[in-house]
């Protein structure tokens, strides 16, 4: 599993923690003020007191940052801005995820060159429509998102000698033996640009392509080992 | 003989009849909540309308002779009858009777029917004398055609229209509590008229090139000159008269603007409380709709995506700026506190009946486990949906009796995770979710109608119809990838992906029956 930097210690930060640190990640916390700094180590996480105008380069140190993953989430819209492109410059490739308060701000550090920025207000409120709207909904996300079923949601990328390399996603049926629902392809890792299986009938799959798959963790793991 | 009257008093108050056929008729003229009323008062005044434009007619075609029976005698009786049935139910005659009877009972005695008489009289003659009744009597007059005069009573049928139009009632209302201000006015007007035709009257009367030759002449002048209208068939030739002229004309700017200025104070003030009263009839219309309580952050943006979805809610604040800034956005919001158990009474909010569910997103989690406790002890059924700002008031939220914590930074937490883990993955939920595409994760729920025609899952055919059935959700549990036979049951909810529009096509066509094989 890739390590993660968190920067920052607020609630949103001890929550993106705690969950790493469950499922076995490394994680290591970097703050800027003292208050943050006793928080965390209350909490048992390695953390360090550094600077915002620092330029980065004792990261590189600890960290192969072509492996890191991090987290800006900073209290301050602005702040977090500030650190995202300071990160950037310094590490071209380094993959960055921002919390921002609004959509505004999202887009922000998304121009600052954050690879996924999370709108804390949009996000929250679109949960809170659908709880109201889509109950059944909200139950079956929240026992893939938390893992309390064995039920899962799994991302495959297709390998140049794969089976399904060259086949219409219409034509795939190997799925059906193990249980297993395609819910979408993407055409590359991180692009924003799926195909969802229930519009994208004669899609052809390509090697590269990522699929979306949906289904029990012992019928994934079979389905992962077919497919290669 | 009295005795005769208190039996007849407590036989009518006894009886069901009676009381139910007044009940009806006082609901159907006062009650403004009676659902009938509305097309009994749009009834009156068609005939009202009809009555005017037939006196409008008349001055220059005559009236053929069913017309003229229609507004002499059926409209006039019409009105007369209503006139009658709301004499009948302003109060209540045997009510006294009965009240009067048992308290000289009670004090030993003999029964006086006199006092009784004078009470009804009494409580009798405060409707007649009302204003809307002598309106009412004079409207009926035309009854008595052979009056030529009478036949301009049928103007005051105009007047009628009043009772029938609240919003009319509201204005006549609002100037009515300016009383004083034109009475000011109004002492101030009239002094300046006599005044002034007394002097032009003085002035021109003997002057042979003036117009203005009598005192009532005098009189029509100064009134036209004041009210700045100034028609000009009267004009002063004399010095004095002139002069006199000048002060009138700066007097009646001074009224006109005076009195306009009143209008719209009494306006600006009775505004805020005439949108109040419209915001709370029209809540009190509305069937099912969600209550959020407390305009935050995140609840603007809840209530913006409800909106877009015409999903009805209903927002309370008690900050008026926020109140202000939400009706700005024509969202219903009412300035109310959500944690004052009187103000849903006052608002006409019926939890039980009109709430689908409670929303607590102030901006502290203390006013939340307030209203939220408020709310509760209004209504114990309710699903209550709150925003948890700090972890540690997390056990006090589900004391408070709330069923659905939104604790965000857990949310957040949990999706970072999600997301690092399997990104494009994460992104394709995220856009299920969100509505980013018009692809959609939707529910469908079965029914008693779906289950008549189809049985199991391979009914419901939904390869051919482009959508992927995720599962079947059932008492609290999830059936992934549901196999051909599963057998489906009532009250099933189906989680589908696909195209929204195909999806509540898909909808449709399993309420649709299909042909029978």
């Amino acid at each position: 599993m890739k390590p993660i930097a968190v920067f920052g210690y607020n609630e949103y930060a001890k929550e993106i923690a705690s969950n790493f640190k469950l499922t076995g990640v490394e994680v290591y916390i970097y703050v800027i003020d003292e208050a943050s700094l006793r928080r965390a180590r209350e909490d048992g996480h390695d953390v360090e007191l550094v600077e915002l105008d620092d330029d980065w380069v004792n990261i590189a140190e600890k960290f192969d940052t072509h492996q890191l993953i991090c987290f800006c989430a900073l209290d301050d819209d602005a702040q977090n801005v500030f650190l995202t492109i300071s990160l950037r410059a310094q590490y071209p490739d380094l993959f960055i995820i921002a919390l921002a308060t609004s959509k505004d701000s999202a887009n922000k550090l998304s121009l600052a060159g954050a690879n996924k920025a999370i709108a804390k207000l949009e996000t929250t409120a679109n949960i809170i429509v659908e709880c109201l709207e889509k109950p059944a909904v909200v139950e079956v996300m929240n026992d893939i998102l938390y893992h309390s079923q064995e039920l899962k949601l799994a991302q495959y990328t297709i390998s140049e000698g794969s089976v399904l390399a060259q086949m219409k996603l219409h034509d795939i049926s190997l799925h059906r033996e193990y249980n297993i629902i395609i819910l979408a392809i993407a055409d590359r890792e991180l692009e924003a640009e799926f195909t969802f299986t229930s519009t994208g009938h004669n899609h052809m799959v390509d090697p590269g392509d990522v699929l979306v798959v949906m289904g029990k963790d012992e019928d994934l793991k079979k389905f992962e080992k077919a497919i290669k | 003989m009295a005795k005769g009257f208190v039996d007849l008093a407590y036989f009518l108050q006894t009886s069901t009849s009676y009381q139910g056929t007044k009940t009806f008729f006082y609901s159907l003229l006062e009650d403004d909540s009676n659902p009938y009323k509305r097309y009994f008062d749009y009834m009156m005044m068609l005939f009202i309308l009809s009555s005017v434009m037939l006196l409008i007619r008349q001055v220059k075609y005559p009236l053929n002779e069913y017309a003229v029976i229609y507004n002499d005698y059926l409209i006039s009786l019409i009105f007369l009858v209503e006139y009658l049935l709301r004499f009948w139910v302003h109060s209540s005659v045997s009510q006294v009777i009965i009240h009067q009877y048992e308290k000289d009972e009670f004090l030993g005695y003999r029964f006086r029917l006199s006092r009784a008489m004078g009470k009804i009289l009494q409580e009798k003659w405060r409707y007649v004398s009302s204003y809307f009744a002598i309106i009412d009597l004079l409207a009926i007059m035309p009854f008595f055609h052979q009056l030529r005069i009478l036949r301009l009573f049928i103007l005051f049928r105009a007047f009628k229209i009043f009772r029938y139009t609240k919003s009319l009632q509201q204005f006549a209302g609002i100037l009515g509590s300016m009383k004083f201000e034109f009475f000011t006015l109004m002492i101030f007007a009239s002094v300046m008229i006599s005044v002034s035709s007394v002097l032009i009257y003085v002035a021109e009367a003997n002057n042979t090139n003036s117009a203005i030759n009598t005192i009532f002449e005098a009189f029509y002048w100064s009134f036209v000159t004041l009210s700045t209208v100034g028609y000009g068939d009267f004009v002063p030739v004399t010095s004095l008269g002139r002069s006199v002229a000048m002060v009138i004309i700066i007097s009646g700017i001074a009224v006109i603007s005076f009195m306009t200025s009143i209008v719209v104070s009494a306006l600006s003030q009775q505004l805020d409380g005439i949108k109040e009263q419209k915001m709370i009839t029209d809540i009190s219309k509305m069937n099912k709709f969600y209550l959020i309580c407390g305009f935050s952050e995140v609840s603007s943006i809840v209530m913006k995506r409800l909106q877009k979805d015409g999903i009805p809610f209903v927002l309370l604040d008690k900050d008026p700026q926020k109140i202000f800034q939400a009706s700005k956005a024509k969202m219903s919001a009412v300035l109310a506190d959500p944690s004052r158990q009187e103000n849903y009474e006052n608002f006409g909010i019926d939890i039980e009946k009109q709430v689908i569910s409670v929303l607590c997103l102030e901006d502290t989690d203390v006013q939340n486990i307030y209203t939220a406790l408020t709310i509760r002890s209004i209504d114990s059924e309710v699903p209550i949906l709150s925003y948890l700002h700090e972890n540690k008031n997390r056990k006090k939220l589900s004391l408070a009796g709330v069923n659905n914590i939104i604790y965000p930074q857990e949310l957040i937490g949990v999706l970072a995770r999600e997301f690092t883990g399997k990104p494009v993955a994460f992104e394709a939920i995220n856009a299920l979710r969100s509505q980013i595409t018009d692809v959609v994760i939707e529910e469908v729920l079965i029914d008693e109608r779906i289950l008549s025609q189809r049985k199991c899952v391979e009914d419901l055919k939904v390869h051919a119809s482009k959508l992927t059935l995720l599962g079947i959700y059932r008492q609290k549990q999830f059936n992934f990838n549901p196999p051909m036979d599963m057998k489906l049951r009532d009250s099933d909810i189906l989680v589908m992906i696909g195209v929204e529009q195909m999806i509540n096509e898909f909808s449709l066509n399993l309420h649709k029956k299909r042909a029978m094989k």
